[in-house]
């Protein structure tokens, strides 16, 4: 009912306030000022993700030009302050209201802009706001631009806002006309297509420099009539056709282009661009530019010109010819290039056969095939092999198969190993062929798993020829499957040498294909019959289940160490790793020195296995415990900060000073320390990320990202909370004495209510990490009425909005339905505005407190609230701010009489709960970055004996 | 006869008549006529690296400009110690571009510069390797791609992971991973996560710093030309050198500087090379104006469903998110399947299209370098795509055929920005 209630109440107060409010400053639906909009939402920023944002920015935006323009005067030069939290919030708007959706509130963001614009005398924060009036401005904002054009520093900012912004191309002509800005004006025109300006930038190139005429021809390029053409073709035929300051050459041939695709000018573009290909003395570049203009205008009528080109002795010519002729290049045009490049001869035979295969010319398998055999020279063939591959097909596969065992084998193989399409038929059937062959296909059939071919595989195994029979055990591997394991494992007993070896690897693949389960029946049954043990490990390997694992250390103990050993290290996953750490543990009577390699092989299991953290870190400490190489230790304390606790930090600190391990502890400390879930803190966190830090710092001469490490630390460090020394707050023994009781001694919330979830307890402290306007305040659990109030704060970042509410009402805005003793940093530059009665210590509307100069970010402030009867009295950090009479500061008129604007409040609001007899003390926030602790009271009323 | 067209034609006689086309650089002996030579714009960090600072017998290294003196001097020293060579030294990119002795152009400075050099080159027929990011801006890039063709230049962007090296998180090169998704086994459409919980570290320590105070400009340092066409801005020392990728003005942080290693694979294997997504939806802090910052997820929508999803600072899945997720198989780190015996499988299947890896010899040839100014600008466009969204803090939509984003004026001013004066593109 309460709930409703009060819902109503707020609906009310939004529904009549705008006609009622007397306050020159406008208040939004919270009764805020546009100070606090303001405030509030700088105190959320940067925004914490897009939702924030929106609500920050249509806030801000939502409090007028006004708001904007105060916002904007907030920025100071940068020697003065800092203006970071102001920048993110006027570059937010300005990005906010270019969205179609926040249309409406746009025009408040550049009025407020400009007005601020007109009264900033700092050149790099007015360049600021011309580049965020650039993003959101309109043609209407012209004017201010133009008018920076005369400050030197700020010409180039506003000649790019003029370019970004729409609807400006009045403006650059009438600039243009005008004759100042050459350079900056001749790019506008060009990005702006501003046709209009050619007569000017024609005239303009009489008395230009480089740099002018640069952007002059390039604005003539991209809007020049014919009138342009005879001056750019000039201007380019006088620097060689080349590169150079003036840009002529590119400028003359992106006019020949346009002009080139207009039927209008078309004939005499395609004249000039004839006339630049027939041109010998110009660069290829040139000349193939001049070809691509010709396809676009002539279309197929250009073809003639390519079939010149493919005779061109200069390789560059030939291919850029093709490259441009690629969009008219269909069967039939491929086809006549194909019949064209013969003509030409073997240079444009293997450049035409290239570009076939990056384009998969399929319609040109024949003429590519044909490349491949037959007489042809060694380039060409090797480019026809190349393509063949690529293009695919029947004839290009047995064109490329008859190249296998030849000189050209090597790239045969490598074609038919990309080869796009059904090849095992034709390679099986080669191996029916001779020796020489057979030895060429057998690698062949083994890569790409031709099972077909497997017994034939078998058969070449005894093969007189040595090359055939060393081929067929090579391709062994790729043609077996499931099935042939006993045939294998027949054949494997009796080999010795590497053909053992390459039979274990046979047999390991035709059991892949198996679960596990199935492979160890298969290999226990065989390893149970054989002296011959080791022969199986590496399958055994393979299967890495507990039983495989089991088999091998027991090879291990009894006699097959080494090979049982190799075999642990090839098991891939985390069932070995007890194993393997076994085998490190070097202590008299175990097992040897094998301890690098086994914990080098557990390592990155341990990263990737599903065990929790706790046991990882286990097997971090264990591993360092068993001291293996400097090299392997520290793997592992880099791996350390896999798993960020506290345990993990101390071990990793304990290496800060050796000189082999600094870099992999600091390292480990850092990422700890920042990714560990409970934040870290305390005198022993805070020398060892000293430690880390002193560790980068030496390394940054070597490492480009240490430097990046030891800034990071640095703000670890700022960031570090206090904590190591006790958190528990106690009662002094005058406080026990005068009769203080404790409400928050960093233990327990048991005597607060309402939000308990953006006010918790951490490290002693309550953390205040509310959004704005969500979840609600916090209340004491019981009512009172006069008290002395004693408790510490610290404001964690620039501008924290909060305070304190007394007397007051759950649910309700205290400043009003109660009393709110402000909590403000009001030392941020952008509350240079802030009123009064809105500074940190004033009763909120009622009495302004003196101005405190707080100390510096992270510091613990105390503060007293003494409130007796009318008479309220504020202490901070030992100095009285305030001390005043509530009836008296508004005369008895805390209400006006018809329920306005009332006079006799400093604020002109109506405060209806300034008289409560008694209520809650609250904390009611306006956002994050504030921690309170050590929280007592004094009960006065308790002596009176009105005690409730 | 110019040194250039002697080589070339020259070059296209030997080819007919010693060296195969496809193993042209094969011989031991180079002769000097068929040796290419470059030079190396901006030679700090990068320029001066080991893998870009190099001399060889297919290519020898001329020239090197810079607009700090130090390092000009410093890479001066390094060629002298290193190759015993006299390298000429510039100050101005356009004094190195129009140098006849250089046919190749390197450019290795903050992305901000990319787009001009290249163009610049591109006008003077040289032939251009460019480092990544390829351009800061979408309509940079369309220029860069307009010019390369105009010019019919041999373009590289350096970023490599499309045909070499192990890509990252996966354990393997790219090509298992082409294979399989060309193969259809996992299904369509599909979604990539890459996160470091795939294997990729998005560098969020490279974010700028707000609130800087001017500094006096080192006397080594031409600020001016190093600013070129960003907007003027104080002078802060954090600004320039090593630190500048954490300004929207020259970089884009992580994103934009690792992006486009991370994603030109992924359009790669995802056969998008020829278009981008539809629609990039970001959820980040709000962005300073002039300083990056951090974000936690970008995703990307193409037009047939299929996804891009970057995972950010605290955005981690854990290690439980697959890298490649289809309808029928999903692909985690270390290439880890659902497909059993998956890498037998695609042995049985045909080797992807082959990619030309060489750079001299696509120079040479005049084929089109695997990584070249077109796939490249659309791996570049999909990075600055998201740089868009972040700035303004909201979904865009795109339009991959126009490069446009549909809608939105002021997306689409920043694919287009206004270059400080008298720099034009």
């Amino acid at each position: 009912m309460k709930k409703i209630q009060s819902l109503l109440i707020a609906l009310l107060i939004a529904l009549i306030l705008p006609v009622l409010s007397a306050n020159a400053q406008g208040t939004d639906a919270r009764r805020r000022t546009t100070t606090t909009i303001i405030a509030d939402g700088l105190a959320q920023l940067p925004a914490k993700d897009v939702t924030v944002f929106n609500t920050v920015m249509n806030e801000i935006a939502s409090t007028g030009a006004t708001g904007v323009q105060s916002l904007a005067n907030m920025l100071v030069p940068a020697t003065e302050g800092q203006n970071a939290t102001v920048e993110y919030a006027l570059s937010g708007l300005a990005a906010y209201v270019t969205d179609k959706s926040h249309a409406g509130l746009r025009k408040n963001v550049r009025e407020g802009l400009k007005a601020s614009l007109a009264t900033c005398t700092d050149k790099t924060n007015k360049a600021f706001l011309l580049s965020l009036l650039q993003q959101c401005g309109t043609a209407e904002d012209a004017p201010v631009f133009v008018s920076c054009l005369k400050d030197d520093y700020l010409k180039d900012f506003a000649m790019r806002a003029l370019i970004g912004v729409d609807g400006t191309d009045d403006v650059l002509l009438k600039l243009v006309s005008e004759g100042e800005n050459r350079t900056a004006l001749a790019y506008a025109v060009e990005k702006k297509q501003l046709a209009a300006a050619e007569p000017f930038l024609l005239l303009w190139l009489n008395d230009a420099d480089a740099s002018q005429k640069a952007a002059i021809n390039s604005a003539l390029a991209a809007i020049g009539t014919k009138a342009s053409l005879p001056v750019l073709a000039k201007a380019a035929k006088e620097v060689g056709y080349a590169g150079e300051a003036t840009n002529a050459y590119e400028s003359y041939m992106n006019l020949l282009k346009r002009l080139a695709a207009d039927p209008a000018t078309s004939k005499l573009a395609v004249k000039q661009a004839k006339s630049l290909w027939k041109n010998k003395n110009v660069a290829a570049n040139v000349h193939g530019a001049a070809f691509e203009t010709l396809v676009k205008a002539l279309g197929k009528d250009a073809l003639p010109y390519l079939y010149k080109d493919l005779k061109n002795p200069d390789i560059e010519v030939r291919n850029a010819a093709l490259l441009n002729i690629c969009p008219l290049a269909d069967d039939a045009v491929s086809a006549e290039i194909a019949k064209q490049a013969e003509k030409a001869g073997p240079y444009a035979v293997t450049d035409v056969l290239n570009w076939f295969g990056a384009r998969k010319q399929t319609s040109e398998e024949s003429w590519v095939a044909s490349h491949v055999v037959g007489e042809q020279t060694d380039v060409v063939r090797q480019a026809a092999i190349y393509a063949a591959g690529i293009i695919g097909g029947e004839e290009s596969l047995s064109a490329l198969v008859s190249m296998l065992g030849t000189r050209f084998n090597d790239d045969a193989t490598a074609s038919l190993t990309r080869f796009n399409g059904k090849a095992d038929d034709a390679l099986c059937a080669t191996l029916q062929g001779g020796a020489e062959v057979q030895a060429a296909v057998l690698p062949l059939i083994g890569k790409r798993r031709i099972a077909a071919a497997k017994e034939k595989v078998f058969e070449l195994l005894g093969s007189d020829n040595a090359d055939v029979s060393n081929a067929a055990y090579a391709a062994l591997s790729g043609v077996v499957r499931p099935e042939d394991f006993t045939r294998l494992a027949d054949l494997a007993e009796k080999a010795k040498g590497d053909k053992r070896t390459v039979l274990q690897n046979a047999m390991k693949s035709a059991l892949a294909a198996v679960p596990a389960a199935e492979q160890y029946k298969s290999v226990s049954e065989r390893l149970s019959k054989t002296a011959d043990k080791t022969l199986y490990y590496p399958l055994l390997a393979q299967v890495g289940t507990r039983e495989a694992i089991d088999a091998l250390m027991d090879g291990y103990k009894n006699g097959n160490a080494d090979a049982a050993f190799a075999a642990l290290l090839k098991v891939n996953n985390s069932n070995v790793v007890d194993r393997l750490f076994e085998i490190a543990d070097k202590k008299p009577g175990t097992y040897g020195l094998r301890t690098d390699a086994a914990l080098d092989r557990a390592l990155p299991l341990i990263n990737a296995a599903n065990f929790t953290s706790i046991r990882k870190f286990r097997y971090f400490s264990d591993a360092i415990a068993l001291n293996p190489s400097s090299s392997v230790r520290n793997k592992f304390i880099e791996a350390l900060g896999n798993v960020p606790m506290p345990s993990a930090l101390d071990l990793a600190a304990k290496y800060l000073d050796n000189a082999e391990s600094n870099v992999a502890a600091a390292t480990a400390v850092k990422t700890i320390v920042a990714k560990s879930a409970e934040p870290m803190g305390g005198d022993e966190v805070k020398a060892a990320l000293v430690k880390a830090q002193d560790v980068f710092r030496s390394k940054m001469a070597s490492d480009p990202d240490a430097g990046y490490a030891v800034d990071e630390i640095k703000g670890m460090i700022e960031k570090l909370p206090a904590a190591g020394t006790s958190l528990i707050s106690e009662l002094t023994p005058e406080e026990k004495k005068e009769g203080f009781v404790m409400l928050f001694d960093g233990t327990n919330m048991d005597n607060w209510q309402g939000n308990l979830d953006n006010y918790t307890l951490i490290d002693g402290t309550i953390y205040v990490d509310a959004a704005y306007g969500s979840g609600g305040n916090l209340y004491t659990k019981k009512k009172y009425s006069d008290f002395i109030y004693r408790f510490e704060f610290q404001f964690m970042v620039l501008g924290v909005n909060n305070g304190v509410g007394i007397r007051t009402p759950m649910d309700v805005d205290a400043a009003y339905e109660g009393m709110e003793i402000q909590i403000l940093d009001h030392d941020a530059p952008y509350y240079r505005d802030l009123r009064e009665y809105q500074q940190h210590g004033s009763v909120y509307g009622i009495i302004p407190a003196k101005r405190v100069k707080f100390p510096e970010l992270g510091t613990w402030n105390t503060e007293e609230i003494r409130a007796v009867g009318d008479h309220i009295t504020v202490t901070v950090n030992g100095e009285v701010i305030l001390d005043g009479n509530i009836r008296e500061a508004c005369k008895g008129h805390n209400v006006s009489a018809d329920g306005g604007a009332n006079e006799y409040t400093v604020d002109h609001q109506n405060h209806p709960g300034l008289f409560n007899k008694d209520g809650y003390i609250s904390f009611c926030g306006h956002g994050t970055g504030i921690k309170f602790r050590n929280i007592r009271i004094k009960d006065l009323s308790k002596g009176k004996g009105k005690r409730r | 006869m110019k040194r250039r067209d002697f080589l070339k034609t020259m070059g296209a006689a030997s080819l007919f008549t010693i060296v195969p086309s496809r193993v042209l650089g094969g011989p031991k002996h180079v002769a000097p006529s068929d040796q290419l030579t470059k030079g190396i714009i901006g030679v700090g960090g990068i320029g001066r690296s080991s893998y870009h600072f190099t001399s060889d017998e297919r290519c020898r290294l001329v020239a090197v400009c810079d607009v700090d003196k130090k390092h000009l001097q410093q890479a001066l020293d390094m060629a002298k110690q290193r190759f015993n060579a006299d390298l000429t030294s510039y100050h101005d990119f356009r004094d190195l571009i129009h140098d006849p002795n250089v046919d190749v152009v390197h450019i290795a400075t903050p992305p901000h510069w990319h787009a001009l050099m290249s163009v610049e080159a591109a006008k003077a027929g040289k032939d251009i390797w460019c480092e990544k990011p390829m351009t800061r801006t979408i309509g940079e890039g369309k220029r860069v791609m307009e010019a390369v063709k105009q010019n019919n230049r041999i373009f590289r962007l350096n970023t490599w992971f499309r045909f070499t090296d192990t890509f990252y998180g996966l354990g393997t090169t790219v090509e298992p991973l082409k294979k399989l998704v060309d193969s259809g086994m996992l299904g369509w459409p599909l979604k990539v996560t890459v996160s470091g919980a795939t294997g990729f570290t998005w560098k969020f320590f490279w974010v700028g710093k707000e609130n800087l105070q001017p500094e006096p400009v080192p006397a080594e340092l031409d600020y001016d030309m190093w600013l070129g066409p960003a907007p003027f801005k104080p002078y802060n020392v954090h600004r320039t050198h090593q630190t500048f990728r954490g300004y929207w003005d020259y970089d884009g942080g992580g994103l934009g500087d690792m992006g486009q290693h991370y994603l030109d694979p992924v359009q790669y294997i995802l056969g998008k090379d020829n278009t981008s997504p539809i629609k990039v939806e970001v959820d980040a802090p709000q962005q300073h104006p002039d300083a990056i910052g951090i974000w936690r997820k970008i995703t990307y929508t193409y037009e047939d469903g299929c996804q891009i999803i970057l995972e950010g600072e605290g955005f981690e899945s854990g290690d439980n998110v697959p890298y490649i997720e289809g309808p029928k198989g999903k692909v985690y780190k270390g290439f880890q399947c659902t497909i059993p015996d998956v890498m037998n499988k695609l042995a049985e299947l045909p080797d992807p299209a082959p990619q030309n890896t060489d750079f001299i010899n696509c120079i040479k040839t005049r084929q089109k370098f695997a990584l070249n100014e077109v796939n490249g600008f659309r791996s570049a466009t999909i990075v600055n795509m998201a740089v868009c969204a972040l700035r303004l803090n909201r979904t865009l939509r795109f339009d991959p055929e126009k490069l446009q984003f549909i809608g939105d004026d002021a997306a689409n001013a920043l694919i287009d920005q206004p270059m400080r004066s008298p720099w034009r593109l």
